[in-house]
This record gives C-alpha cells, structure tokens and sequence, in this order.
C-alpha cells in the first residue's frame, strides 16, 4: 500500500511541474501586460512603465522569468541594488552613503522566493500575497463544491443503486431523466432560473451573496440558506453523474457469477442485492471521486459568478483580464493541487478498497 | 446494457431469429438501420435539424418580415415586454374636430376596433419582448443559434481530426511522441478545466474564432486519448500482424486497417461532444469572455441577465431553453449511436 501511495505522489511531480509551466507560459506569451494595465493613468511616463516592468522581472527572456517564478530571485543581489539606485531621485541618492542603499527591499514586489520555498509572488495590481488573497477566498470555494460533493453522494448514489436494482421502473426513469437534465441544463441559467423563481418572485430565499452583509456575527440559518440555491445547482451534475456510474455498475455486478453464486446458495434476495451487487458496484464509483471533484471545481466558478459568492472564480475572473499573472498562477497551482491531491485520494481509497488495483499495478 | 434474451423461443420466433441471423448487413448500414428506428434519437435529429433551420434560415427571414435590426440599439425602447399584435390604423377624416383626436386615440388604443379603425396589414411589438438596449429579444434568439452551432460544430469536427490523428500515431508508433502526448494529456487535464478556458479566453479575445482555436486546443485530447488507447489494444490483433506479414507500409495499415476501427469513437463523441461545447461556449460568454456584443450568443444574451431580475425577467427564459434543448439533443443523439454502433446492445 505504502508503495503504491508513494508511487503514484512521484507520478503526480511532473504533472505538477508541467502545469504551471504550461500556464506560466501560456499568460507570459499571451499579447498585452500587467504594466500598461496597472499604469494606465494620464501622468505615467514610458520610463515609470519601463522602470515598473525591469522590477517586475518582465523584460526577461519568458524561460529565466518560470524560473525565477519557480524558485525565486531575492538571491539576485546586484539587481535589485541597481533597481532600488534607479528607482531613486538622482539627488536623493548622494545623499544617501553607499553602505545604506539597501539590498532587502522587502516592499519591492518584484522580489520573490519562488514557489519552491513556498511564495506564490505579491499581486500587481493589488500589491499583496498571493498566497493571503487565495487563503481569503479558497474556504467559500471549497466551502461549495464539498457541500455539494456530499449532496451528490447522499442523493446520487442511493438513486443509482435503486434504480440498477429496479431496472425500468419508475425510478430508474426518474434517474434516466435526472442524469440527461443534469447534464444538459448549463448551471448558470439553472442559477438565474432558481433566483428568478425563489429570490424574486416568492421571495423565498437571499437572492445572493455568502452571509448576510449587515449581520457581523456567525448565523447558521443565514449561511445554510444562503448555500441552498447554489449547492442545489451545483450538486446536480454530481448527482447526475454518480447516479448513471453507479447504475451501470451495479447492473455489471448483477451479471457477474458471485452475484449468481450467491443467490445459488440460497441467500434471501435483499442480502444477494444490497451485500453483494451494489456493495461490489460501488467499488469503481471510488475512481470518479476525483474527476468529480473537479468537474464541482470548474462548476463552481460559473456558480460563483451567478450568486455573488466570493470564492475563487471571481478574482481569478479579474485577475485574467488584468493580466495580473502572479494571481492568475497561484491559483492555477492552487486549484490544480487541490484537483490532483483529489484524483489521488480517490485513487488510494480505490486501491485500498479493491486491493486488484494494487498488485495490477506493480506487476 | 444487453439484455438477457429469453430462455424459451416458440417456433416463430426462432424463425425470426433465424432469418435476422441470416441477413448480414454492414455495420453501418446496420447502424443506420438501428437509429431510424430508435424513437428517441429521431426526436432528437428532428429538434435538431429544426433548430438549425430556426436559426440559420428562420433568423434572416424573421429579421427581414419584422423589419428589425438585431445589432441596433434603441435604448428608449429597453426592456419592452412580451407583446406582438396587429397594428391597426384610424381613420380621421370620419371624427372631425380636432379636440377629439387625443381623446379618441387614447380609446382607440384600449379598443382596436372602436370607431373607424382599420386593420393596416402590418404587425407590430415584439415576440420576445426588448432587451436591456432595446434589441429584439426574439430576432437575436435566433441570430443567437447560429454562433453557437457554428462554433459547436466546426470546434468539434476540428477537435475530432487533430484527436483522432494525433491519437493514432501516438498510439501505433508509441516511443517519444507517444510520451509527450500522454504527458500533455495529462497536465492539461489535471487543470480543471474551467480555470484554463478562463485564463485562455481572457487572455487571447473574444472574437469567434479565436474562441474556436482555443476549444479546439482543449477539445482533441479526450478524443485523442480515447483512440490512442483503443489502437493501442488494436495493434496487437492477428488482422495487424497479417498486414504486416505480408507487407502492408505502416501508412496503410494506419489508414485501412485502424482507422475505420477507430472510428465509431469519433462519430459517438462527435455529438456529445459539440453539446459539451454548446455548453461551454454558452459559460464563457456568460461570464463575459466569449463571443462578444453586438454578436448574440445565447450565452452572453443571459450575461447580463442579473440586471433584468426586476424589469425582463422574461429575458432570462428563452436562450436557456434554447441551449437546453440543443445540447439534450445533442447527448440524446450520441447516445443513440452508441447503442446503435455497439455490437452488444440487442437488436431489436
């Protein structure tokens, strides 16, 4: 088992590593930058700009810039030393001895110890960590694509099962029905439908927004209300897929000859269905966890968007558009390694439920 | 799912059996065969082509008989509701005295036929009432149709060609190529993918072909990885080895003897895939990052949508059924081929 963990954490490194070098160069390539967008004010000069852009790092050839994204440049002395001369007044400058021209200029947001020691680089445009903007907004993310994981496998899961049991009958239309719908319907109009109807014609349920903004306190019935409309837009799809997964399987394991074994033997039908069938069914719903996960991910920053919730989707929206790509790429990173993390668990719980997997694997 | 086939036959259906053991069929043939008789996915195809129609026929005639311009903007006329009816004319000359005219007007609109009015031929308003800008919310519906089809469609059949190429030669020669592809694969679908379509789109414009480029570059690798894997359980066969033997170029056997095994994958994804698209164009554009204004999408007609909740609620419904309706379609539609492709499903 420890084996397997380890092997698949070593597969996960170059998927890592091709990741944000896939989507550092993606935004660095792209036309436009960060400067003209942050300088666009009718007092700026081409000099602030060119100056502005040489502390960013952004003159660099795209390769040196990963890198130091990577592993950081505050180790580059001499540049920022000459940086912080030019960025002085020329008079103010011979005032100040040569000894004290600094060589940690902390403020300066072009320095950076890379994301290999673990900093995700200062926003452009907002002048802050990365890493603090991110850790504000990830817990509403994750907050409703958990909630709505959950409600995926408490609601989809039992349909599947019952549905694959008693197949043909009302249920199993119900589920056939759930799991085109689900997937057809995009999930932002689903959003703006469920709003139109329960927020403002019967006046149900908040329109929007995560908790009630004159409130300071924590109020569960405010926050729970608040989750109903989007968790039910997002869950939708999870139950969807879970339920036709979890169907085709279990119809699978009621083919299989254990399954008929076990009826020979004179077990009462129930035990033969539930212990056998959906018990050995559910083993592959495992393997969709993950893809699960990040399909509620990607889902989330439409739904995000629909309800004002203030997750990841909306600064990761603006910081795009702002080409602000120390932001753009810590959450890229963050995302992803929360996706793969995701992919890996549902591996290992697979792997640990059907042990199969496991010696398939090394062999 | 293949169904269990009863145990006991009377005679006459054996002899049914038989006879349909004894026709043999291509598979496509068959194929076609099992679709035209599949309800559900005629339905489909029928909402289909009716869609297409609507949007690539219907559009241009409806915007010529209503005599509207689906890009002109006429604020004054925002958010006008739901309302087509004839347009009715008054007659004057028969009232006389100018005082009345107002009046009489004012009654003439309650009541169309009050006094001398007259039907003018014309209709007037709008089906689908006015948008934010006072656009005609039922022209542009249809105007809609066309970008997001025509993106769906060409991205998918793009998307399918690159997929199934880079998936064969992967797949057949293996080697570094293959590892490159499969490490690409990989990367990219460990970023959820929403994030890398916003990045993408937000980066590079938001013109419909640009739009499409960046659909086709996310859109080939599940094809791709699905043929890949497939021809790589194909080229172990006996019927490849024989081609070898007797000395078919590697191009040919790529050509003859893998690619029509290959390719039902790309005809079944084909379909879901362009409703996923329909779907994902329908996203971006929502969130402002698609196909930009004047050009409707059904997508970005719903982007400012949050605004309308008091005024035109009425413009929230319809591009949302619209896109429904495509990409049900579309699935209900892969769905029927394979099941009609698959060897394993009963025939009936």
């Amino acid at each position: 088992m420890g084996i397997f963990v380890i092997r698949r954490l070593i597969q996960a490194i170059p998927t890592f590593f091709g990741i944000t070098f896939f989507s550092f160069m993606l935004i660095i390539l792209a036309p436009g930058d960060p400067v003209s967008l942050i300088t666009f004010s009718p007092d700026s000069s081409p000099e602030t700009a060119e100056r502005l852009r040489k502390q960013l790092g952004l003159d660099r050839p795209p390769l040196i810039q990963y890198v130091s994204w990577l592993v950081g440049n505050d180790f580059i002395i001499e540049d920022r030393h000459e940086f912080f001369i030019s960025m002085m007044p020329s008079s103010s400058l011979q005032l100040l001895p040569e000894e004290n021209i600094p060589n940690s200029v902390d403020h300066v947001y072009g320095s950076r110890k890379g994301l290999l020691r673990g900093d995700l680089g200062n926003s452009i445009g907002h002048k802050r960590p990365v890493f603090h903007m991110i850790l504000e907004r990830v817990p509403a993310t994750l907050q409703l694509s958990v909630a709505s994981l959950i409600m995926g496998l408490a609601l989809g899961l039992p349909l599947g099962a019952y549905a694959a049991v008693h197949q043909g009958g009302v249920v199993d239309q119900f589920a056939r029905f759930i799991s085109v719908i689900g997937v057809a319907i995009p999930q932002f109009w689903l959003g703006l439908i469920l709003i139109v109807i329960f927020a403002v014609n019967w006046d149900l349920l908040p329109m929007f927004g995560m908790r009630d903004p004159t409130s300071t306190g924590f109020e569960l019935a405010d926050r729970l209300s608040r989750m109903i409309m989007p968790v039910t837009v997002l869950s939708l799809s999870g139950i969807a897929t879970l339920s036709r997964y979890l169907r085709s399987s279990v119809l699978e394991a009621l083919g299989e000859d254990y399954v008929r074994t076990a009826s020979a033997k004179g077990l009462v039908h129930r035990r033969v269905i539930w212990g056998h069938a959906v018990r050995n069914g559910l083993l592959p719903v495992a393997t969709i966890l993950g893809p699960t996960l990040g399909a509620l991910l990607s889902g989330s920053v439409i739904v995000e968007q629909v309800f004002s919730w203030p997750g990841m989707g909306r600064m990761i929206i603006t910081a795009a558009t702002q080409r602000d790509y120390p932001v753009v790429m810590g959450s890229v990173v963050i995302v992803s390694v929360l996706f793969i993390i995701g992919v890996l668990l549902s591996d290992i719980l697979y792997a640990w439920l059907d042990p199969r997997v496991k010696y398939g694997e090394s062999s | 799912m293949s169904q269990a086939k009863p145990l006991t036959m009377n005679r006459e259906q054996l002899s049914l059996q038989a006879a349909q053991d004894r026709r043999s069929r291509a598979l496509w043939q068959d194929a076609v065969r099992y679709l035209l008789r599949d309800r559900l996915t005629m339905l489909a195809v029928t909402l289909l082509s009716f869609l297409t129609l609507l949007s690539f026929v219907g559009a241009p005639v409806a915007a010529r008989l209503l005599d509207i311009d689906y890009t002109k903007t006429n604020t004054p006329n925002q958010f006008q509701p739901p309302n087509f009816a004839p347009i009715y004319e008054t007659s004057w000359t028969s009232i006389g005295a100018d005082g009345l005219q107002h009046h009489v007007s004012q009654m003439a609109s309650v009541l169309p036929f009050y006094g001398e009015t007259e039907y003018t031929g014309k209709w007037g308003g709008h089906i689908l009432g006015t948008d934010n800008v006072g656009r005609d919310q039922f022209v542009r519906l249809l105007y809609g149709g066309q970008v997001s089809l025509l993106i769906a469609i060409i991205t998918s059949i793009l998307s399918l060609i690159l997929g199934v190429a880079l998936g064969l030669l992967g797949g057949y020669f293996g080697g570094i190529l293959d590892d490159v592809l499969v490490w690409f694969i990989t990367t990219v679908n460990s970023i959820p993918g929403i994030f890398l379509l916003i990045v993408t789109a937000s980066l590079f414009g938001q013109d419909p072909r640009t739009l499409i480029l960046i659909l086709v570059f996310y859109g080939w690798l599940l094809p791709c990885r699905l043929v890949r894997g497939e021809v790589i359980s194909l080229k172990q066969r006996e019927y490849i080895l024989a081609a070898l033997a007797v000395g078919a170029p590697r191009l040919r056997i790529l050509a003859v003897h893998l690619l029509p095994n290959v390719f039902y994958i790309a005809v079944v994804s084909l379909s879901i895939h362009a409703g996923t698209l329909i779907l994902i164009e329908a996203g971006l554009s929502f969130l402002g990052l698609g196909v930009a204004e004047p050009q409707p999408t059904w997508g970005n007609m719903l982007s400012k949508a949050r605004s309308y909740f008091t005024r035109g609620q009425y413009l929230v419904y319809w591009p949302g059924i619209m896109i429904t309706m495509t990409v049900l379609s579309l699935y209900l539609l892969g769905d029927g081929i394979r099941d009609a492709l698959d060897p394993r499903t009963s025939r009936r």
